[in-house]
């Protein structure tokens, strides 16, 4: 079993690399590798409530981020820096996440195995 | 007019799109009559324990939008049916091919991206 | 210790800065494509300086960017080959590319 770390670094919808990272993830997972998510940046908006991706011409990949107790995606980091700077706070997403520091986020990146960037 | 697509079968004299799998290519298109004949394509005759897994995968899809592959749809399974539901087990004596396929097919799901 | 790849322009991207943001003191950074850029910005050269920054040669010649254009910097850069880049990603723990 691998530890795994994928950081997410875009806005949603615009591009078609964060849906890549997020099938990726769900796909790792289901190989019982042990993953780790990072979200900064613009990408923190990925765990906004109440998004509608379809308005934006987007499927809908952010409806699974409510799954990923039952893929076993425990571990999901915002960048607290990231979050700060729009304005936002843990109470506005969607699911229970990890406000990490950078120096947290530092340290996760040094221990995984292997990291990937969306 | 009549539209015709590469793969399909009719219901209620509607044409009814799928992929060449026999999946549905839009999830609206289904219907509840209609599970009974992707079933027979699939030689299964449903029951009302069949109709509990197909009806939780269609709820599992319109939540997350998403099919669920095998793994999770055992654990999902377990946490709000109970364990004797959620295992391997008793889902293959449903769907004996793979529960994940089979139920999401039915349902007039897409196939679910990884089938173990 | 980690090699960090970053290959877009910081002007255009925001690869070079997450990268900064979550790099090690003993982490090493390549510059490759429209990446060197940076190396003729103070701001992000000021940024790049407590790292070790490497970037590679051809892809700065190919912009026309010289030892001239690079004395400004003030800060060492390590001009690589393609073969260096990969020896250097085997002698890295691991590399992440941004």
């Amino acid at each position: 079993m691998k530890h795994i770390c994928v950081v997410f670094r875009h806005a949603p919808f615009g591009a078609t690399s964060s849906r890549e990272g997020i099938d990726f993830a769900l796909l790792s997972a289901s190989f019982e590798q042990q993953l780790c998510l990072v979200f900064t940046d613009e990408a923190v908006l990925h765990l906004l409530a109440d998004q509608q991706p379809e308005l934006a011409g987007s499927k809908d990949y952010v409806s699974v981020f409510k799954a990923f107790d039952l893929y076993d995606i425990e571990h999901v980091l915002v960048c607290e820096t990231s979050l700060q700077r729009f304005g936002l706070t843990l109470e506005d997403l969607a699911i229970s996440a990890q406000l990490a520091s950078s120096t947290v986020i530092t340290e996760q990146l040094q221990q995984a195995d292997e990291v990937l960037v969306f | 007019m009549t539209t015709s697509f590469e793969f399909s079968f009719q219901f209620n004299g509607k044409a009814i799109e799928t992929d060449k799998q026999g999946y549905l290519k839009n999830a609206h298109d289904w219907h509840e009559d209609m599970a009974a004949i992707i079933a027979a394509t699939e030689e299964i005759e449903l029951t009302e324990q069949h109709w509990e897994v197909i009806r939780f995968v269609r709820e599992f899809y319109m939540e997350y939008k998403t099919s669920p592959a095998i793994r999770v749809l055992v654990k999902a399974i377990g946490q709000s049916l109970g364990a004797e539901k959620g295992n391997s087990k008793y889902l293959y004596t449903l769907f004996p091919v793979g529960p994940a396929k089979q139920a999401t097919k039915i349902a007039g799901l897409p196939k679910p991206a990884k089938c173990l | 210790m980690i090699l960090h790849h970053v290959q877009t322009s910081a002007l255009n991207d925001n690869a070079l800065a997450v990268c900064l943001r979550f790099c090690a003191p003993q982490d090493s950074i390549v510059l490759s494509s429209d990446a060197v850029i940076a190396l003729l910005d103070q701001q992000w050269l000021n940024k790049l300086k407590p790292f070790n920054i490497m970037a590679l040669a051809d892809d700065v010649a190919a912009r026309g960017l010289t030892e001239k254009h690079l004395a400004a910097s003030s800060i060492a850069i390590n001009l690589i080959s393609m073969n260096e880049f990969v020896a250097q990603s085997l002698t890295h723990q691991k590399v992440i590319t941004w």
